[in-house]
């Protein structure tokens, strides 16, 4: 018995293209950073800047490339071509990205999905070549990214600032840096870490617990727990911090919303 | 190497494994990548808090309309994380400038406050430096 197309999971991850490209390409394309952080609360409104995106050629002609193949995706056609070229897309706003912005490393999310994108296509071609479940070994790739993902995060934050990522005095002072900026009641939520900074503690310990538990995603049972903690956390930076990252919330709960609850490859 | 418990997905595992060993090793070639970019600890002793104030108390510039002034806006290189904030404020005023050219009923303030640890709790440890000024309508 294989497992059938996961078409709401596949949609998710087409969207999730999509944010995860916007979020890199604007950064490269002139649209103001966060010219929307004196608007709103959070930075949402930088991904769904679509005028602006759509105003540069360079930004036009890739964005509508990469909202095909997230159709095509969505759609169950041409699944492995349109991975291939989502991987590429993804890839190209990376690159691009570091070299305008000159930093080392691009935003979180084209990192993500092109790695799921990239691990899925990979699945894909072994599955089918030896008759493997494809749909049953692709979820699972992509759960295998998302744990690799976060353990990479929290193994990073170790490398550069050892267990003194966790001080929450440091924390505090970006805290205290976004707080004027948000709505009333988040500024208010903001204040109150401030007043108790202790609450920053379990929110630093916390996100690197769960980040470094991110290999629990390869025991089934277990996934679900460890996705809605992941999620959480991510809304917590949200919340805490203003940093918004919505494919890394929204994939891991996605993937808990779409995969069957038994393993599908026992 | 050991059998691994029934209850392990071995396919997760093993993609999960080599990615992070392989992201490790090479580092940033997309899609791979060490995912640095949180991980650095600043580890400055204070910081300086960039804001708008109108008679004297910080105000979010959502809540701000039809600016006259604040046309510069500097950004001196004081420690802080908030250039994001700055560029977004810039932005938000050339979109939200009053055409007619008369000034606002609010006196806006742009400036920073320098903020640090004052006996356990974070305090402002100098007065208001005010940058910019203009005026604006509330909104």
């Amino acid at each position: 018995m294989t497992t059938p197309r996961p078409r709401g999971l596949d949609a998710l991850f087409g969207l999730a293209a999509c944010v995860g490209w916007m979020g890199s390409a604007s950064l490269w394309l002139g649209v103001p950073p966060s010219a929307v952080a004196a608007d709103t609360p959070f930075l949402w409104a930088r991904w769904v800047d679509v005028g602006a995106l759509a105003a540069t050629p360079a930004g036009l002609a890739q964005g509508a490339s990469v909202a095909v193949l997230a159709g095509l995706l969505a759609a169950g056609r041409a699944t492995l071509a349109a991975e291939l070229g989502l991987v590429v897309l993804l890839h190209i706003a990376a690159v691009v990205e570091c070299a305008v912005r000159g930093v080392p490393s691009p935003s979180t999310a084209p990192i993500l999905m092109g790695q799921i994108f990239a691990v899925r296509a990979l699945l894909r071609v072994i599955a089918r070549r030896r008759g493997l479940d494809e749909h049953a070994l692709t979820t699972e790739g992509a759960w295998a990214v998302v744990g690799a993902t976060f353990t990479l995060a929290a193994i990073a934050k170790l490398r550069v600032s050892g267990l003194g990522w966790t001080d929450a005095r440091t924390h505090a002072l970006l805290v205290v840096e976004r707080r004027d900026s948000a709505i009333p009641a988040i500024a208010a939520f903001r204040q109150a870490l401030l007043d108790h900074p202790v609450l920053i503690s379990v929110g630093t310990w916390g996100t690197l617990l769960t980040e470094l538990t991110g290999p629990l995603v390869a025991v089934p049972r277990l996934r679900r727990v460890w996705a809605v903690a992941a999620s959480a956390m991510v809304v917590a930076w949200a919340v805490a911090l203003g940093i918004v990252l919505p494919t890394w919330g929204g994939v891991p709960l996605a993937l808990a919303l779409f995969t069957p609850r038994a393993d599908p490859l026992r | 190497m050991p059998p691994l418990p029934p209850w392990v997905s071995r396919p997760t595992l093993a993609v999960l494994a080599v990615l992070v060993m392989a992201s490790l090793a090479v580092g940033e070639v997309p899609p791979l990548s060490r995912l640095a970019m949180y991980a650095g600890r600043d580890a400055r002793p204070e910081t300086h808090v960039f804001q708008l104030r109108v008679a004297g108390a910080p105000v979010r510039p959502a809540d701000l309309d039809r600016f006259q002034g604040l046309d510069t806006l500097p950004f001196p290189p004081v420690p802080t994380g908030m250039r994001w904030w700055r560029d977004g404020l810039q932005a938000h005023v050339a979109r939200h400038r009053d055409p007619s050219g008369a000034p606002g009923p609010l006196q806006v303030a742009y400036g920073y406050v320098r903020v640090g640890w004052d006996d356990g709790r974070l305090a402002p440890l100098d007065p208001f430096v005010v940058l910019d000024t203009g005026t604006a309508w509330p909104r």
